[in-house]
C-alpha cells in the first residue's frame, strides 16, 4: 500500500421485489437493468484487470435484500427471459432500422451486450455473479461489506436496541449464505449514523464504518485531520469520512463527470417512445413502460454535435475523466500529506452502485479506466478500506455527528409529509415483534413458522426504499402497498398468536412469495438480558 | 361447539350489533358513537390479555378463515407519543389515544384542548425541563413537526390535556432525544478559532457555510 490511498465503495442495494404471479411486472426490472449495466460488466472489467495483471481495489456493500434476488431462481429465469426477449427485439430492430446505419450500430451494441451477458450469465456464472465477487474477495481484489437486513435507516431505531441488532444479526446470517469472506466493515444503509451506533458494530466484531463527510468533520472534537484518515471513536471503532466533493464530481447532477454530453442519454430509451404494438415482443407496455438497453442517443441536445450516440468519442471521454478525477485526488493527497511530514494519507468514495452502468452507462468503464491509470502513476494507487485503517496517524478519539449522506445530510428523505404516515405502523409492529419474541422463546412448528414470517415481514416494511419512493408520485403507489403488505403480514401473525388460529395456505404462500432469509430466527428481536 | 378465532378479520365480518353485543360479553362499556374501529380494537386487545397464558404454551390451529386484514388499523388503542429525529433542527411527534380515555376526555364539558409540551432538557439525559414551550393540537391531529430551540441537547415532549378552570393533565411521555451537538459550535461569521489545515483542505469551511444556511437552528 502507498501512502496515498483512494478509497472506492459501492453500496450495492436494491429493495427486494419478488412478484411470483405477475411475470413481466416492472418493478422486478431493477434488477435485470442491474445485472445487464452494472454487474456483469463490472465482473468482465474485473477479470480484464486481474487478467492482465492490474491491480484494483474495490469495497462493495451488497445488501442481503440484492443477494436474496441475485440468488433466487425465479428471477435468475426471468433474467434470462429478459435477455432473450432482448435478443429478439434486438434482431427486429436491425430491419426496422435498416436505412438507418447509425441507429444501427447501436442496435448491434446493445443485442452484442444483451447476448455477451447471456453468456457470462448462464456459462461463466451459472446465474449466480455473487459467487464470482466472494472469488475476487478471497484474491484481495474486493472487500465485501456487510449491512443491514433490509437497508433500514438505523437513527430511527436507535431506542430500540433489538431492532437493531436484529437488522445486523440477519444482514450477517445472510452475508454468511451468500459469502465466505469475514467482513470487518458495515455499511450503515444511507450512511445514517447515530450517536451510539459504533457501540452497536463494534460488539459484532465490525472493526469501521462510513460516514458521510460532516458526520467527520462536525465531531467532537473535531477530527483534525479531516477527510485524509480515518478517525477512531471512544471505542476505538475507526469510521472513514466519505469525501462528498469528490463523489459529487463523479455523480453531480450538473458539471459532473457522468453528465457529459457525450456519454449516452440513459434515458432516452426506446421503452418509453416506442408504440405498445412495436414493444409487444419485448414487454407488456400495460404492466408499465420501462427500460429496454436500446437507446441510441448522448445526453447532449447540442443541434451542432452528432445526432447518434458516438461510442469512440465516450471512451476518450472515459479516458479523460478518469485521469482528470485521479490528478484532482492526487494533488490534494500531496497537499494533506506535506502537512503530516509523509504520513499515510486517503480520501475515501462511496456511491451508490446503480451510478455505475444503470445511470451512467459508462461509469463500469470509467472505474476500470481508474485503476488502469492509478497503475501507471506513483503519486496515488487505490486501497482496500481495512488496509487505510490498519496505519493509525493519530491517537485522538472522537464522538462523530449524526448524520446521512441524503442530500439534506439527515433525515428528510425518509422523513417528511409525504411518508410519516409510515412511522406509527413500523414503531408499533417492532415493538410488538419485540414482544413477541420473549413471549415465545423456545417455540417450534406452526408457531414458529409464524414468528419467522412476522418477523420477515417486519424487516421487509423497515426498508427505508418505500419510505423514500413515497416522494416519488409515480412509484408511491407501489411503495404504499409493499408497505401496508408487510404491516398487514405481521398485524395477521401477530393476531393469530393471540386467537391461537392462523390459515396454513395464507402461512404458506405469503413465504412462497417473500422467500428471502431462509434462515430466519425471530429470536434475533430478543431483548438482551 | 366448534370455537371461532377471534381475529380482527373476524371481527371486521361482525354487524355492528352484534360487535357491541360481543364487546359488552368482554365487559366493555361502548360509549354512544364510537366506531366499529375502536371497539374492534378494544375487543381484540382484552381478549389478547385474556389470552395471552393460554396462547403462549397452546399450538396454533389451522383455520380457513382470510387472514388478512383489508386496511391497516386507523389506531393501535394506546396512549403513548413518540419523537423521532429529523435533523438538527426538528423533530418528528405522533401520538396515539386509549379510546376509552379519548372518549372521556373530549366528552367532558370542561375540556379545551390538548397540546405538546417541547421540554429542553440539561445536558443529562433524565435531567429536569430546563425550557418548554407549548402547542396547541387539534383533537383528530396525531403528528406534528416540532422545532428544537437553540442549544437543546436533549428532549423529550409531552402530551397534555388542558380543561378549564383545572390543572393541565400529562397523558403521556415521549422517550428521550440526545440532540447533536457539535465541535464546530460558532456560526461561520463568528470565526473565533483556526481551523486546522487538514479539515479545511476536506472542505471544512464550505461545509460549515452550507450546513449553516440549511439547519442554523444546530448551531449554538
Amino acid at each position: 500500500m502507498s501512502d496515498s490511498n483512494l478509497v472506492f465503495v459501492l453500496d450495492a442495494h436494491l429493495p427486494f421485489v419478488r412478484h411470483p404471479d405477475v411475470p413481466g411486472c416492472v418493478e422486478e426490472t431493477a434488477l435485470f437493468t442491474s445485472l445487464s449495466y452494472t454487474w456483469l460488466p463490472l465482473l468482465r472489467s474485473c477479470t480484464s484487470l486481474e487478467t492482465e495483471g492490474v491491480p484494483f481495489k474495490l469495497g462493495i456493500a451488497f445488501s442481503p435484500t440484492l443477494c436474496e434476488m441475485l440468488s433466487d431462481p425465479l428471477l435468475q429465469e426471468r433474467y434470462i427471459d429478459t435477455l432473450d426477449r432482448t435478443i429478439g427485439f434486438g434482431l427486429s430492430e436491425l430491419d426496422r432500422c435498416a436505412d438507418m446505419p447509425e441507429a444501427r450500430e447501436m442496435i448491434k451494441l446493445q443485442l452484442d451486450l444483451a447476448q455477451l451477458n447471456r453468456r457470462d450469465f448462464v456459462e461463466i456464472y451459472e446465474k449466480n455473479v455473487l459467487k464470482k465477487f466472494d472469488y475476487f474477495a478471497n484474491r484481495g481484489y474486493i472487500e465485501l461489506l456487510a449491512t443491514t437486513a433490509t437497508s433500514c435507516y438505523l437513527p430511527f431505531y436507535n431506542d430500540i436496541p433489538e431492532a437493531i441488532n436484529a437488522q445486523i444479526e440477519t444482514g450477517l446470517l445472510s452475508f454468511r449464505e451468500h459469502f465466505t469472506a469475514v467482513p470487518t466493515g458495515f455499511w450503515l444503509p444511507a450512511m445514517g449514523y447515530s450517536s451510539g451506533i459504533e457501540e452497536v458494530l463494534k460488539s459484532y466484531g465490525f472493526q469501521y464504518t462510513l460516514l458521510e463527510s460532516h458526520g467527520l468533520m462536525f465531531s467532537a472534537p473535531q477530527a483534525d485531520l479531516g477527510l485524509f484518515s480515518p478517525a477512531w471513536c471512544r471505542n476505538n471503532f475507526a469510521v472513514l469520512g466519505r469525501d462528498k466533493s469528490a463523489c459529487q464530481e463523479i455523480a453531480g447532477e450538473e458539471n459532473s463527470f457522468s453528465a457529459n454530453s457525450v456519454y449516452l442519454d440513459v434515458d432516452r430509451d426506446i421503452g418509453f417512445e416506442l408504440s405498445e404494438e412495436t414493444l409487444a415482443p419485448l414487454f407488456d407496455v400495460q404492466l408499465g413502460r420501462r427500460i429496454t438497453g436500446f437507446r441510441y442517443w448522448p445526453r447532449s441536445r447540442d443541434s451542432s454535435s452528432s445526432k447518434w450516440y458516438q461510442i469512440s468519442k465516450a471512451h476518450e471521454q472515459v479516458c479523460l475523466d478518469a485521469s482528470a478525477f485521479l490528478d484532482r485526488r492526487a494533488e490534494a493527497l500531496a497537499k494533506a500529506s506535506s502537512f503530516l511530514e509523509g504520513a499515510p494519507v486517503s480520501l475515501v468514495c462511496a456511491l451508490p452502485s446503480e451510478m455505475f452502468g444503470s445511470e451512467w452507462y459508462e461509469g463500469v468503464s470509467w472505474l476500470e479506466q481508474l485503476f488502469r491509470a492509478a497503475a501507471e502513476r506513483q503519486d496515488v494507487s487505490f486501497a482496500l478500506p481495512s488496509s487505510v485503517i490498519r496505519s493509525r496517524v493519530s491517537e485522538k478519539k472522537i464522538d462523530p455527528y449524526p448524520s446521512s449522506w441524503f442530500p439534506s445530510g439527515y433525515a428528510e428523505e425518509v422523513l417528511n409529509s409525504t411518508n410519516d404516515w409510515m412511522y406509527p405502523y413500523i414503531q408499533k409492529a417492532t415493538r410488538r415483534m419485540i414482544d413477541l419474541a420473549e413471549r415465545f422463546p423456545d417455540d417450534t412448528g406452526l408457531k414458529e413458522r409464524a414468528l419467522n414470517m412476522a418477523a420477515r415481514e417486519l424487516l421487509l416494511a423497515q426498508t427505508m426504499d418505500w419510505y423514500m419512493l413515497m416522494n416519488d408520485s409515480a412509484k408511491s403507489d407501489y411503495a404504499r402497498s409493499r408497505f401496508e403488505e408487510s404491516v398487514r403480514a405481521f398485524t395477521v401473525v401477530y393476531e393469530s398468536l393471540g386467537s391461537n388460529f392462523i390459515s396454513t395456505e395464507w402461512l404458506t404462500n405469503t413465504e412462497k412469495k417473500h422467500n428471502l432469509f431462509h434462515s430466519m430466527n425471530y429470536r434475533v428481536f430478543s431483548r438482551r438480558k | 361447539m366448534e370455537q371461532t378465532p377471534l381475529s380482527r378479520a373476524y371481527l371486521e365480518s361482525l354487524s355492528t350489533s352484534d360487535l357491541v353485543s360481543l364487546a359488552e360479553e368482554y365487559g366493555i362499556d361502548v360509549p354512544e358513537g364510537l366506531n366499529r374501529r375502536f371497539i374492534i380494537g378494544e375487543v381484540l386487545e382484552i381478549a389478547a390479555e385474556d389470552n395471552k397464558i393460554a396462547a403462549e404454551t397452546a399450538s396454533l390451529v389451522d383455520t380457513d378463515i382470510p387472514a388478512s386484514p383489508e386496511v391497516l388499523p386507523e389506531t393501535y388503542n394506546e396512549t403513548a407519543i413518540t419523537v423521532l429525529m429529523r435533523d438538527p433542527g426538528w423533530v418528528f411527534v405522533f401520538w396515539d389515544f386509549h379510546s376509552n380515555l379519548y372518549s372521556a376526555l373530549t366528552g367532558n364539558h370542561k375540556f379545551e384542548s390538548f397540546f405538546l409540551r417541547v421540554n429542553s432538557q440539561g445536558t443529562q439525559k433524565d435531567s429536569a425541563s430546563v425550557d418548554y414551550y407549548d402547542i396547541d393540537v387539534g383533537i383528530r391531529d396525531r403528528k406534528w413537526y416540532a422545532h428544537l430551540p437553540v442549544g437543546t441537547q436533549w428532549c423529550r415532549v409531552d402530551l397534555y390535556t388542558r380543561n378549564s378552570q383545572e390543572k393541565e393533565q400529562l397523558l403521556a411521555k415521549s422517550q428521550e432525544l440526545c440532540v447533536p451537538c457539535s465541535g464546530f459550535a460558532e456560526a461561520p461569521h463568528e470565526e473565533k478559532r483556526k481551523v486546522p489545515p487538514l479539515l479545511e483542505l476536506s472542505g471544512f469551511t464550505e461545509l460549515r457555510k452550507s450546513h449553516f444556511r440549511n439547519h442554523r437552528q444546530s448551531f449554538m
